[in-house]
């Protein structure tokens, strides 16, 4: 599939997820995807099945804004600061409570420091339960500056929301770049940190609510900070040229042994496949290769991993091993992560009791 | 910078005497110097942030299958170059190469600040810049091009890198120099070590003996200094306080949540929608400011030397129109600026004690651009 039928494809894709939107958030919600698409955004598709969480979005060339960061170091709220990610969206993790794989990406903000919102956009959400920590803020962002949301809500976590009370903030207020949300919780349940969720819904809680990635918001960022959105997913960036699929994959974490925030490589990448609609789900022997160590970033050949001959199809799904390290022992039980994503813990092999899973969240190719 | 600066900008605004709910005027905006992009004058160099065209062309411009970009949105120099040198750390454990941007200005290199490239910098008073980087803070020369550690390795019972924590410890960062230069103060989790506690403690180095020592103990952000060398710390929920920076005694000037910003002689803060509070940080007065259309903050932003606060307000608290509302500290004059026609006001910042820049953006284009408003002292009653 070359880059042009890829985006054709892509675009028809993007057509079945304007028509889940409108039923889930109606028209304005339909423009904005309208906007995404015309900005370049690759494709959108839902990964909904038993138990999934995560909305995936595909590709390397989306970008659904270029949000600022949360975190600011000027008390104007101008200067961006790229707080280190201790943890990132569909990481697994060893955890004694808290969602696994992760559902969110933790930013290592300080106690009380300012939460700005990071675009435009309405609250649509505010719970100031401050026992554990769970104080949070849910705004409804404009992505392109019209002064209307456009169905993009981010979810803030472990915040104190600013001025909870009758002169604080309040749902139905708009907020500018520049307005302070909420300062980061004290040390309660967890160390204080910046819990931060591309939610699909105006309000958590609801079991139809769906994780999106948060790349997509950060694909002008450096290498230096968050490798262009890639440090807040722990698969993302996914592109096809040719039969080459790539991928970026790792794991982030806060080391204590050496004081500093890691990238962390998977210890491997799987691909699941099977060829044709109607065939057998299994693993390749091949495993994705590092390609670009900077970016980290991999690839497969789909036709030589999985034997296909040209003009088939096939149906893939990967899976990224994650290595232990010093925050992730060896004696972990969960430890992988799944593109496209899935959340509550599903099975490596999603064909191991019955296809349906895996033909529910696999995405197909056409072998060149 | 200021004569550069007051050559550029032809709105000038003399503040009026604010009477019952004023009508917010927008006639200033044509005669303002307007520059694209977005702007910020820190320690008087003038900068171009990163804006939404200079995101877009980054993000444009990954290679997909390498996943690298060619074009970077950083920071620049808005007036002259801006060139790149490499400096070497060696400390730590840290055994890295670090770039930083600079400009020329009286004949020095100035870094400038770039957290695209993965640090924070604040300039010293010898000339000198301290980087955040790596949970600690390491002194640049940038003529010399070397980097070295700056804080103190062992303070009391606590050791940089003792090992002893399951977590991570941040040794010092949130930089911030007193106004008369003597003292640093830092935000650290060094204690957590031993307490457990990892909400962190507010320190000061005093630059001309060395010594260093917790002064408060909890994180928050740092509002300003004042002209007495105390500072200001916005607790959210819990208030604002003023930190004496040598006995570490503190008082809360503010009771509960609000919006604030800090000059170095006057703290203004709101706590409730209509009004707004303006303290004499000398006498400790307190006035209360109403009017000029004013209802609930989105931001506020005080120049250090300056006698006026700018603040954005939303006249109601669900549109996304603002009103940018100017204030004269000595006399409550104030004056209340509509939006430009077609942009919304994004941000705020001081250029020195005259010069307001108001980054806007155009809400069909979204291109982005910055004023340069000249604020007038003599306000006319």
């Amino acid at each position: 599939m070359n880059r042009e039928s890829l985006e054709k494809t892509a675009a028809d894709a993007g057509r079945t997820m304007e028509k889940r939107k409108r039923i889930l958030r109606g028209r304005r919600a339909l423009l904005a995807v309208c906007a995404l698409l015309a900005c370049g955004a690759v494709s959108t598709v839902s990964a909904a099945d038993y138990g999934a969480r995560f909305l995936q979005q595909y590709g390397v060339k989306v970008s659904t804004a270029p949000a600022m960061t949360p975190a600011r170091s000027d008390a104007n709220g101008l200067m961006e600061s790229y707080a280190p990610v201790e943890s990132k969206t569909n990481q697994p993790r060893h955890v004694v409570s808290g969602t696994n794989p992760h559902n969110g990406a933790d930013l290592a903000m300080a106690s009380g420091e300012r939460v700005y919102a990071i675009l435009p956009g309405k609250v649509t959400e505010i719970k100031s339960d401050l026992s554990a920590q769970l104080g949070s803020v849910i705004v409804d962002h404009d992505i392109d500056g019209d002064g209307t949301p456009d169905g993009v809500y981010i979810q803030y976590v472990h915040i104190d929301p600013a001025g909870a009370g009758g002169t604080g903030l309040r749902v139905g207020d708009y907020v500018t770049e520049t307005t302070v949300i909420g300062t980061v919780d004290r040390a309660k349940r967890y160390n204080p940190h910046l819990h931060i969720q591309q939610v699909s819904q105006s309000r958590s809680g609801a079991s139809s609510s769906r994780t999106l990635p948060l790349y997509t918001l950060y694909r002008h960022t450096s290498s230096e900070t968050w490798n262009a959105g890639s440090d807040l997913d722990y698969l993302s960036s996914d592109w096809q040229s040719g039969n080459r699929l790539y991928l970026t994959a790792y794991a982030a974490t806060d080391n204590p042994r050496t004081q500093r925030y890691d990238r962390n490589a998977p210890a491997e990448i799987q691909l699941h496949y099977k060829i044709g609609a109607g065939g057998k789900w299994k693993m390749s022997p091949v495993r994705f290769s590092l390609y670009e160590a900077q970016t980290m970033r991999y690839r497969i050949d789909l036709r030589q991993a999985t034997g296909a001959r040209k003009g088939q199809d096939v149906y893939v799904y990967a899976a990224a091993i994650r290595a232990s390290d010093p925050t992730f022992p060896a004696s972990a039980a969960y430890r992988h992560g799944l593109w496209p994503q899935f959340y509550k813990q599903p099975d490596r092999v999603l064909y191991a009791a019955s296809s349906a899973r895996a033909d529910q969240a696999a995405r197909k190719f056409t072998i060149q | 910078m200021g004569k550069r600066l007051k050559a550029a900008s032809a709105g000038l605004l003399i503040l009026a005497a604010v009477s019952g709910s004023a009508l917010a005027e927008s006639d200033v905006w044509p005669q303002a110097a307007q520059e694209p992009g977005r702007l910020a004058v820190l320690q008087e160099t003038k900068l171009q942030l990163p804006g939404n065209a200079d995101k877009r062309k980054a993000a444009a411009s990954i290679d997909p299958a390498s996943g690298r970009a060619a074009v970077r949105a950083g920071v620049r120099a808005a007036e002259g170059s801006t060139g790149t040198f490499n400096a070497k750390l060696n400390a730590d454990g840290l055994n890295e190469t670090l770039t930083f941007r600079y400009t020329q200005s009286a004949g020095r290199r100035v870094p400038l600040p770039s957290p695209d490239l993965g640090y924070e910098l604040h300039p010293l008073p010898d000339g000198q810049v301290l980087v955040e980087y790596a949970s600690s803070l390491y002194k640049l020369n940038p003529d010399t091009k070397t980097l070295s550690p700056f804080l103190k390795a062992q303070t009391g019972s606590y050791r940089q890198g003792a090992g002893s924590s399951s977590k991570m410890i941040v040794w010092g960062k949130r930089a911030s120099i007193s106004p008369d230069g003597n003292v640093l103060l830092y935000w650290t989790t060094r204690s957590a070590a031993v307490s457990g506690r990892e909400d962190g403690e507010n320190w000061i180095k005093d630059l001309r003996t060395g010594e260093e020592k917790k002064v408060y103990g909890a994180g928050y952000t740092l509002l300003g200094w004042d002209t007495k060398n105390r500072f200001y710390l916005d607790l959210g929920d819990e208030g604002v306080v003023q930190v004496d920076r040598t006995g570490g005694s503190s008082a809360k000037l503010v009771t509960g949540s609000s919006v604030s910003a800090v000059s170095g002689t006057h703290l203004l803060s709101q706590t409730a929608d209509g009004s707004l509070n303006l303290r004499d940080l000398s006498t400790g007065r307190v006035r209360t400011f109403r009017g000029g259309g004013l209802n609930h903050l989105r931001a506020a932003s005080a120049s250090y030397e300056g006698r006026y606060f700018a603040v954005i307000n939303a006249p109601d608290r669900s549109s996304r129109v603002s009103t940018l509302i100017l204030i004269d500290t000595k006399t409550l004059d104030s004056r209340t600026i509509a939006e430009p026609a077609g942009s919304s006001i994004l941000g705020i910042s001081w250029a020195d004690s005259r010069h307001l820049l108001v980054q806007v953006r155009n809400r069909t284009t979204q291109a982005e651009s910055t004023y340069t408003l000249e604020v007038e002292g003599e306000a006319k009653r």
